[in-house]
Order: structure tokens, then sequence, then C-alpha cells
């Protein structure tokens, strides 16, 4: 019974014209923006590679690079935004990338500023939601509209089975559209000499796979429900589309405002006086060895301990400035991650922020990196130091070239549960609702 | 045709599509003025305290120049968040961004929420949702035949029910536009002025042929398909590329076929041209000290200033070659993106509100020839010309037997009184020169319309009627 | 067999759609509904398939209470509805199959499909059609063939003659004939008076809810069914 039901239901997808144009639309989509997206990501590799090999690590500024992830071919998040250099030196840590111009000159951010991403996640998020919402619309409503709910259900049929078979048939359908779509990418990816991918990377995709098909059966069972709800195909349509422009397009914008009201950022004139204050007990000292080291320089005289009086001092400043600059690049994530919480009731949020966390390409994949480069900062100082100590170790002393650690899956699986879970708690909500109502529904 | 429209527009406005649009855009067009309000106030305050900051203490080294925040940002705002607060200008006419404060970059990117905003994609959904049905549903519904019955020619029907829709449309939009009005002139009575009014007009008028563009969309979506609900899923698709795709694929696209030098490249061309241009000069001089050229100390920190200058001449080169490479890969993803009617209109609207590129260019130019002055000024106090260097340079060398820095010159700061210091002054574009720079995107919008129009006309002709 | 014993239905907006309605229809046996619209036939089919639940009363099919097990009942009954628009785009052999496989028939060739589409008059060349193509005579035809596909005891049509040409029509009355032959209970409901006549073992009447008169084959062919249902309509009016 469950299964002639299920099959009668993929069979109508496979007929019916809108999946037709919806299937076609969605694998031209994948395929063009993989396409684009992997050409312009193996020029940025390219580049990220070049500058490795003429990266120095030794002098008094070290370039950090970081590197782009494969995984922003389908998810960006934000990978291409950010810049891939950073310049860290013993008076300064920077705590944002920039465009290899350097911070000062690069435009990078502000040529990229206006674009959202067209890519797998965009493509998901958007228009196979829609597309969803365009297979489930009409699941019961149009079927009363036929009168063969009635037919249907003059049988010895529970309609349980009947809703459940419905449910089998869409998520059916949505599973074939992404593995195809997905499937599609990752030949391009595949195929592609320049692009080596790595076991991690299959597992990556097939989370992201996973909680794509999570969130599109989120929105195959709001329109279950909502076919349930109401009588008239057209009414159905209109409510899903209504609901839809609101989770996608309105109210993921409102929650980054809301955020940015919640939270207030310090301008920049207060965070100069934080560093200020913090620095204020060895300001003094401070200013003494930086004039004792300036006339030093201009006289001409080299002076050790002036020199290592001077670095000291120096590298503490930075590192205390760090500490000062950190603490308000959490503050930027704590504001990022409110906005994504407000964003919760939009599925639209919720996926995107699950997705990065699979491709590696959100904020806290940054913010990791900009630990690894305090670290790296450290060992460079240790590295410096020697210069003024130990020339011959100076020498001799090879720092390594910046190169972040894999983060391992299960951490990215288990930052992932949260949104995860709520995904499905709106899914089951839904159908549940669908299946309590259309339960007590008038098939007549 | 008048009980057409009459009859379209009395069942329309029961729609449930209509009366969320109503709600959900007045909602958008009072929260997009709060949001306005409140950040215009925060740039008006730092324009303000910059301003007055400048005012009180010009600088002949470093001058910071604050670009007055646009009144009209809530028509378009034009990625006024991206831009520098302001320039900071230095002699010999160097211009560098004057950061406004930390932006939070890891926040999601979403788009600003101005009226364009809504016109754009809102406005253009909903001219769809209300148009889809217009024929294709009156075939299922059988009431085509009936209608057609009578003695009404095909083409009048579809301009009943494309000026219905219009009609509709319009009430929304005037209704929110006023309410907005309101609501920002409460706070910024400042607004009212009639050049305003009129740029905001103007505005209107583009807002309205560009929903036309989604008007007739539908409607000849909706007689060549015969399902309605194939029928709203392709426009839904087409409105999806068109809105949302063809805008924001420009910039990849600009990215990777354009055939100027990537970021990377000219990162690469730096340290070569300062090698060539600064050192091989300075090292030059070197060996000249050694030769015995020079007589004194200050004969060779004239020189060594002089050929440091010389050196950054070529350097500022290659970082403004790189701005002008930046320039014209958004101008090539701008003009990628004119396929899509949105663009034409988001681009249209902020030549009319005076915001976007074409202001920051503006401004941009207006800095270029105040310089001029700038630069006199600095010349007749402090007696000479020193440009900012892109980097400080510094080595040193012995004269005599005698320690010798060779540091690249700053501009120096005039102690005197500068109180007859010419202030730049941020003048606004005459609306007529806005006007000018709207036309042609406003021509691509009427063209479209023309096209889509005479596409409708032969659709509803040959269309057949079961 | 189909029973309703004082089967009652008030709808939520205080309609008194049937008023304690009893009659039987035994296998082998076809009982014609009469009634004007409105009358609460339709009413009465929705009772016997728990479409809706009734306010007082049974309707039982095989002795087994709709309302109580509905989906043991429904085993035992088949079903064709007043308009039925079915799935346009399946072909009529494939709306066949999927109703055939609900009503617990899965193992049918395409010819057991073709044979029951010959049998209600349907033209060859439709037997793959898709059915939005089809007319409302011929979606009636499918829908005719679905219930006989079943091959259930106990058949309710609801006005299965609407939209019929009259050569159909006249091969549905054959054919409902050949169904009586193998013993099933036939209830149907119609307006259709003539139809009736020609078929029906016994006819009831139905006004307002109210079944107002039964007759056999016998009383009937005597009294002229046609005066009858006309005075009993007249009432109405009057
Ligand atoms: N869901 C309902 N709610 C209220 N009244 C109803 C409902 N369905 C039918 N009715 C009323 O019940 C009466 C009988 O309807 P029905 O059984 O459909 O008549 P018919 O004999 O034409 O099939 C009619 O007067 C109708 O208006
Ligand atoms: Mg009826």
């Amino acid at each position: 019974m469950l299964k002639t039901i299920f099959l009668r239901e993929l069979l109508e997808y496979f007929k019916s014209t809108k999946f037709l144009i919806g299937f076609c639309i969605v694998l031209f989509l994948m395929s063009t923006s993989t396409y684009l997206n992997m050409t312009e990501y193996v020029q940025r590799h390219q580049d990220y590679l070049s500058a490795v090999e003429k990266v120095t690590t030794r002098g008094f500024s070290v370039d950090v690079l970081r590197e782009p992830q494969v995984m922003s071919v389908l998810i960006q998040g934000k990978d291409r935004k950010l810049g891939n250099q950073l310049e860290i030196n013993y008076m300064r840590i920077p705590v944002e990338t920039s465009g290899y111009m350097g911070g000062f000159a690069s435009q990078h951010h502000r040529f990229l500023a206006g674009f959202q991403a067209i890519d797998y996640a965009f493509i998901v998020r958007v228009v196979m939601s829609l597309l969803v919402i365009f297979l489930a619309y009409n699941a019961i409503c149009g079927e009363k509209m036929q009168g063969t709910l009635k037919l249907a259900l003059s049988n010895a049929l529970p309609r349980d089975k009947l809703i459940l078979g419905k449910l089998l048939g869409g998520l059916a359908i949505i599973g074939i559209m992404l593995i195809s779509a997905t499937l599609a990418c990752l030949l391009l990816l595949m195929i592609n000499p320049q692009i080596a991918l790595q076991g991690i990377h299959y597992t990556r995709l097939a989370g992201i796979t996973a909680s794509s098909a999570l969130y599109l059966a989120m929105f195959f069972c709001m329109g279950l429900y909502i076919s349930v709800l109401v009588n008239k195909s057209g009414t159905s349509l209109m409510i899903l589309l209504q609901i839809w422009v609101f989770l996608i397009i309105i109210y993921p914008n409102l929650s980054v405002y809301l955020a940015k009201k919640i939270i207030t950022l310090p301008g920049k004139e207060q965070l100069a006086d934080q560093k200020r204050a913090v620095f204020e007990p060895y300001q003094k000292e401070y200013d003494i060895n930086r004039k004792a080291f300036h006339d030093m320089i201009v006289s001409g005289k080299r002076d050790k301990n002036i020199l290592i009086n001077n670095f000291n001092i120096t590298a503490q400043r930075a590192a205390m400035n760090h500490l000062v600059d950190m603490e308000y690049s959490q503050q930027m994530t704590r504001q990022m991650h409110v906005g994504h919480q407000l964003g919760t009731l939009s599925p639209a949020v919720l996926y995107d922020s699950i997705v990065q966390g699979f491709a590696r390409t959100d904020v806290s994949a940054f913010d990791r990196f900009l630990k690894e480069v305090k670290i790296y900062w450290d060992q460079y100082i240790e590295q410096y130091k020697l210069r003024y100590t130990d020339r011959e170790a100076y020498k001799n002393s090879d720092l390594p070239v910046f190169k972040s650690s894999q983060q391992s899956i299960s951490v990215i699986i288990a930052d992932s549960i949260k949104p995860h879970i709520l995904l499905l708690m709106f899914s089951v909500l839904f159908f549940v609702l669908a299946y309590t109502s259309f339960l007590r529904k008038d098939v007549r | 045709m008048l009980t057409i429209i009459h009859r379209e527009i009395t069942e329309k406005i029961h729609s449930l599509q209509f009366i969320t649009l109503f709600i959900v855009a007045t909602a958008l067009f009072i929260i997009s003025s709060g949001i306005f309000i409140q950040q215009y106030s925060l740039r008006s305050t730092f324009y303000e305290d910059g301003i007055n900051e400048t005012h009180l203490n010009p600088s002949t080294a470093r001058l910071k120049i604050f670009q007055r925040p646009n009144p009209l940002g809530f028509v378009a705002d034009g990625g006024a968040r991206f831009e520098p607060a302001g320039i900071v200008l230095t002699p010999k006419g160097r211009q560098s961004a004057l950061e406004s404060g930390p932006e939070n970059f890891k926040l999601d990117i979403v788009p600003e929420l101005d009226w364009a905003f809504l016109f754009k994609i809102i406005f253009s959904l909903y001219a769809l949702l209300l148009t889809f049905r217009s024929v294709s549903g009156e075939k299922e519904q059988g009431t085509l035949r009936l209608i057609l019955a009578n003695s009404l020619s095909r083409p009048r029907l579809l301009i009943a029910k494309y000026l219905s829709t219009m009609i509709l449309l319009t009430l929304p939009i005037v209704t929110g536009m006023l309410i907005s009005l309101i609501y920002i002139s409460f706070s910024m009575p400042e607004i009212l002025t009639l050049s305003n009014l009129l740029r905001i007009t103007g505005t209107l008028l583009l807002t309205l042929a560009y929903l036309s563009i989604f008007v007739l969309l539908g409607l000849l979506a909706s007689t060549l398909i015969e399902k309605s609900s194939v029928v709203l899923l392709s426009l839904l698709s087409i409105w999806i590329f068109m809105v949302i795709i063809i805008p924001n694929t420009s910039g990849i696209l600009a990215d990777t076929f354009s055939p100027l030098p990537s970021e990377y490249e000219t990162s690469q061309k730096v340290g070569p041209i300062i090698q060539n241009a600064v050192w091989e000069k300075i090292d030059g001089l070197k060996i000249r000290i050694q030769n015995g050229e020079f007589q004194s100390k200050e004969e060779i920190i004239k020189e060594s200033n002089r050929l440091f200058q010389e050196g950054q001449i070529d350097v500022a080169k290659h970082y403004h070659e790189y701005e002008n490479a930046m320039q014209s890969r958004s101008n090539l993803a701008a003009n990628i993106s004119r396929f899509s009617p949105t663009a034409l209109f988001q681009y249209a609207a902020q030549s009319m509100v005076n915001s976007g590129p074409d202001r920051e260019t503006w401004f941009r130019n207006n800095i270029t020839e105040y310089s001029e002055t700038y630069d006199d000024y600095i010349l007749s106090k402090v007696g000479e010309l020193v440009g900012t260097s892109y980097f400080s340079f510094s080595t040193s060398t012995t004269f005599n037997g005698e320690h010798v820095n060779l540091v690249s010159p700053e501009p120096k700061e005039y102690d005197g009184n500068k109180s007859d210091f010419p202030h730049f002054i941020d003048v606004v574009p005459p609306f007529s020169q806005n006007i000018r720079s709207a036309m042609l995107d406003f021509c691509g919008i009427l063209i479209w319309n023309l096209l889509l129009a005479s596409c409708a006309i032969l659709a509803i002709r040959r269309c057949d009627v079961r | 067999m189909l029973q309703a014993i004082d089967l009652s239905k008030r709808y939520e907006d205080g309609h008194l759609a049937l008023d304690h309605v009893n009659f039987e229809v035994k296998s082998g046996e076809i009982f014609c509904l009469l009634g004007a619209n409105g009358a609460g036939k339709t009413t009465a089919i929705n009772l016997f398939l728990n479409f809706i639940d009734p306010t007082d009363g049974k309707a039982l099919i095989n002795e087994i209470d709709s309302c109580k097990l509905p989906l043991e009942a429904k085993k035992h009954v088949a079903y064709v509805s007043e308009n039925v628009m079915l799935y346009g785009n399946f072909t009529a052999r494939q709306n066949l199959d999927f109703f055939a496989k609900l009503g617990g028939k899965p193992n049918l060739s395409k010819n057991d499909y073709y044979t029951v589409m010959r049998e209600v008059g349907l033209q060859e060349k439709a037997f793959e059609a898709k059915l939005k193509t089809f007319s409302k005579g011929m979606r009636q035809k499918i829908g005719i063939a679905i219930a006989i596909i079943k091959d259930a005891e106990n058949i309710l049509l609801d006005e299965p003659t609407s939209g019929l040409d009259p050569k159909a029509a006249a091969e549905f009355q054959n054919m409902l004939l050949r169904l009586k032959e193998q013993g099933k209970a036939i209830f149907m409901s119609t307006h259709d008076i003539f139809r009736a006549k020609a078929v029906a073992d016994r006819v009831g009447i139905m006004k307002e809810g109210r079944l107002v008169m039964l007759r056999t084959r016998e009383q009937f062919l005597e009294e002229n069914l046609e005066k009858v249902y006309l005075e009993y309509m007249q009432e109405t009016t009057a």
C-alpha cells in the first residue's frame, strides 16, 4: 500500500512539467556556478601557492597567508571575501586579513562587498527550496480538487499511510535532485586537474548534502502541512510563497539589523582608548625605550641593550593591543552569532551556518585562523629575539611557513548539532502538524 | 474596458497576495526608515565631528576631508556602508581612503534595506504574483472564452489587465513612500527640499517603469503557458535570474574574465618597483657620496630627499594603476549586470538620488580640483611641497666618517596661524547632471518594456482560447 | 450488503442533511436513491465511506460499522464519485493501476486493465492517453472501471451517469445488470429517473434528508414512477 502510493508520487513528479523545468534549472545553475567558482578558486589558490613560495620567514615583517578552502567552490561563505594575507611584525598583529596589496591599499573587500555568492549553498537555499514548495503545495489539496483523494480513501487505505507515502515520495524526489546536483558539482571538481580532493572533502561534501536534504525536507513538510490545511491549490501556493519570501528574503535581513542593535561595537576611538588604558602602566617605559632607540638610529651607534629593550617593550605592546583587538574581534563574532540566533526561526540562516561549518568557510574557521596567527607570532618573536641575543643562532634558526591546521570533522559535526536539531525539529513539527490535521481533514 | 479594469482591481485588491504585499511593504517601509534615521544620525555626528575637527585644526600634512552623508540614502543607499567616510588628502594630490571605523565584516552580507531594495526585490516579486494568473487562470476557469465572446479585442483585454495591475502596485508604493517620508521628515525636516522631492518623484517614475517590466513579463508568460502553476514557476525562475543571479555573478565574471592583472600579480610588482625606483637611486647616491661629490651633509640630505620623492612617483603610479584596475573591474561588473533590468533600475535610482560610485567619483574629482588650492596654500606657508610616501624608507651611510641617516621626507605641518586655510566645500552635483547619468539606464528599462509589451500583444493575438 | 440504520447527519452549521434514514441493499440487488439536488444523497454515501461521522445511527457494509471499523468496511466496497478529475498526467491505464493496487489488487496485468476499459466502453486509443485530454464522460468511464476492477461485494455510485452519452449510458446500464448478476449489492444515487426505472430492484425517494418513499420494482412499475416522483417533489415547493 505504502509502496503503491510512494511509487505513484514519484511517477507523478517525474511526469510533471514543474519538476522538469526545476530540475533543468537546478542542474544548469549548479554546474555553471560551480564552474565559475572553480575557475575563480583555482586562480585564488594559485595566487596563494605562489605567495607561499615567495614568503620570507626572516626579517622585520613576515607574511601570514590564509589558505583558500577547496569547499569554498561550493560554499563560499566568508572564504573569498576575507583576503588571504596578513602581515605580522613585532609591532603589530592584525586581526584582519587583506588582499595581496596589503592592508592600506587593497581594494579586495570593497570590490567584493556588494556581491552575494551564487554557489551550491545559494542554489539549495533559494532555488531548490522554491522548487520544493512547488512540488509540495498541492500534495493534498490538489488531490482533493481532482477528486482522487475521495477515491483513494474509499479503499481500505489508512490515512496515515497516504500522507506517509506522500512524505516519502517527496523526500525521495528531493534526494534524487540533490544527489544528482551534488554529483554534477563533484564531477566538475574531480575532472579539474588543478583541484585535488582528499578524503576529508568527500566527508564534508556528504555532510553538506545531508544537511541540504534536511533543509529541503523542512520545506516539503511545510508545503505538505499547508496543502492539508487549505482546500485550494492556488491559495496553498500563495501562502507558501509568502512564507518563503519572508523566511528567505526578509527575515535574515532583519535579523542582521536587529543583531547590530542588540550588540553594539565600540568605535575606533573607544578601541584606541581601551588600548591606551591597558598599556598605561608600561607607557612610560615604552616612551623611554622608544626614544633611546630613535636616538640610537639617528646617531648610528648600535647598542644591543637598547635594541633588546626596545624590541621587548614593543612586542609587549603589540601583544597587549592584540588582546584588545581580539576582544573586539570576538565581539564581532558575538554580533554575528546573535544575528544567527535571531535568525534561528529562518531555516535559511540555520542552513547557511551549518554548511559553512562543513565547508570550513565560516567565521569560526577565520577565528581559528586568527588564534593560530597569534601562536605563530609568538614563534616569530622568539626567533626574532635571537637577532639581538645570538646572531649566529638567528641565521640558523628557521621559522616555518605559516600553515593552519585541519579541523577535524567531528568538531564540525559537534558544532552543527544544534542547528541540525532545530532544522529537524522544524521538519518533524510540520510533518506532525500535517499528519494530525490530515487525519482530521474533511476529504469530501 | 473600464469594466474589466474595475473587475480586475476589485478581485485583486481582496487577494491574499495584494493584502500581504500591502502589509509587508508598509512594514518594511517603516522599518527601513527607522534604520535609516538611526544610521544617518550616526553618520551625521561622525561627519560633523570630523568637519569641526578639521575646521579647528586644518593640517598641511594630512588633511581629512569628510564626505557628507547622503540625506536621500533611504531611497537608494548605493553601498554607502562600504564606502570610506571621506578622503585623506596629502600634498601633491594624493588621496587615500579615510576609514569610517571598523565595520563588522563577519556579519552575513545582506542587502541594504532601502527603497530600492523593496522595489527591486519585493515589489517585482509581487508584480509577478499579481499577474501570473491573469490569462492562464481565466483560461482554466473558462472565463476567458466568456469575456472574448463579447466585442472586445484581445490586446485591449491585455491592456486593461496591465493597467489594473499597475494601479494596484502604485497604491502600496505611494502609501509606503508617503509614510516613509513623513516618518523621516519628523526627525530630519531638512530633507524636504524641492530638489529632493523632485528626485523622489523621479525615483517613483523610474520604479513604475521598472515594475511594469515584471507586469508585462507576467502577462506574457501567462498567455504563453497553459497551466498557472507552471507559469508561476517559470516566472519565479526568471525572477531569480534577473533579480538575484545576474547582478551577483557579474562580480565573479568580471574578476575571472577581466584581462587586467589580478591583485596578486600587481602586488608582486611592488617590490621590484621599489627596488628600481628608490633603492637604485639611493645606492647611486651612496656611491656618489663615496666619490666625494658632496660637500656637506645638508647637500646629501637634500639630494636624498629629492631622490626619494622622485622614486615615490613611480611607486604612486603603480598604486594608481592598481586602483584603476579595480575601478575598471567594478565598471565591467556593473556593465555585465546591466543585462538585468534590476541592475539598470538600481543604477538609475542611485543616479537619481546621487548615491553610489558616481557620487564617490564626483567627490574625488572635486577633491582633485581642490588639491591645487591646497598645494598652493602649503607652498605659500611651508615653502616646499613634499608628497607623502606610500612607504617610509630609511637607510644610513657615512659621510666623512659621520653617520648619516637617509630617510624619505614627510610633509611638514605648518605651525603658524592657519585661519586663512582654504577649506574644501562639499557640493552636491546638480539634479540635471544626475538625470543625465540616469538616462541611459532608464532607456534600458524602457527598451525592456517595449520588447515585452510587443511580445505580450503578439502572444495574446495568437493565443489559443480554449 | 449495505445497511443504513437510523442514519442521521447534522452538519456543523446545524443543517440536518439526513434524518433517520433506513434502508438495506442486499447482494444481487440494485437500489436507486432518487432525489433533487441537495436532498442528501451524497451525504449518505459519504457516511458509508466514513468521510464524515454520523450524528446518529449506523452505516453498515457487510454488517461492519463503517464508523467504527472504517478500514475493514471499506475493503468491501467500491465507489464511483460524482465528478472525478483523476490524475491528469497519468494515462488511463496508470490511473487504473494505481487505484487497483489501493483496492487490494496488486497483481493485475495490462490485459486485465484493457478488458475492463473495453467493458466500460472506452475507445482503444484512449487506453494509453493522458487523462487530462479526456472529456468528462471518458473520465466518468474510468471512474466506473476503477470501481469494477476492485471487484468488491458492494458498490456505491454517486450520480454515475452524469456526463455520459446515450450509448455509453446504455452500456453502463448493461454493466450494472451484469454486476448485479455477479451478486453485488449496488447502491446508486441519481436524479435520472429513467435509468433508475430501467435497472433498479428497489427505489427510494429522498427529500430534505428524509427517505420519503420506498418501492420495489413491481410496485413502481405499476404505479408510474415519474408521476410519483414528481408528486413528491411538488410537495416540497407547495
Ligand atoms: N459540509 C457541509 N456543511 C453544511 N451543509 C452541507 C455540507 N455538505 C452538504 N451540506 C448540505 O447538505 C444537504 C445535502 O447535500 P448532499 O448530500 O450533497 O445532496 P445531494 O443529494 O445533492 O448529493 C444540502 O442541503 C447541502 O447544502
Ligand atoms: Mg450529490
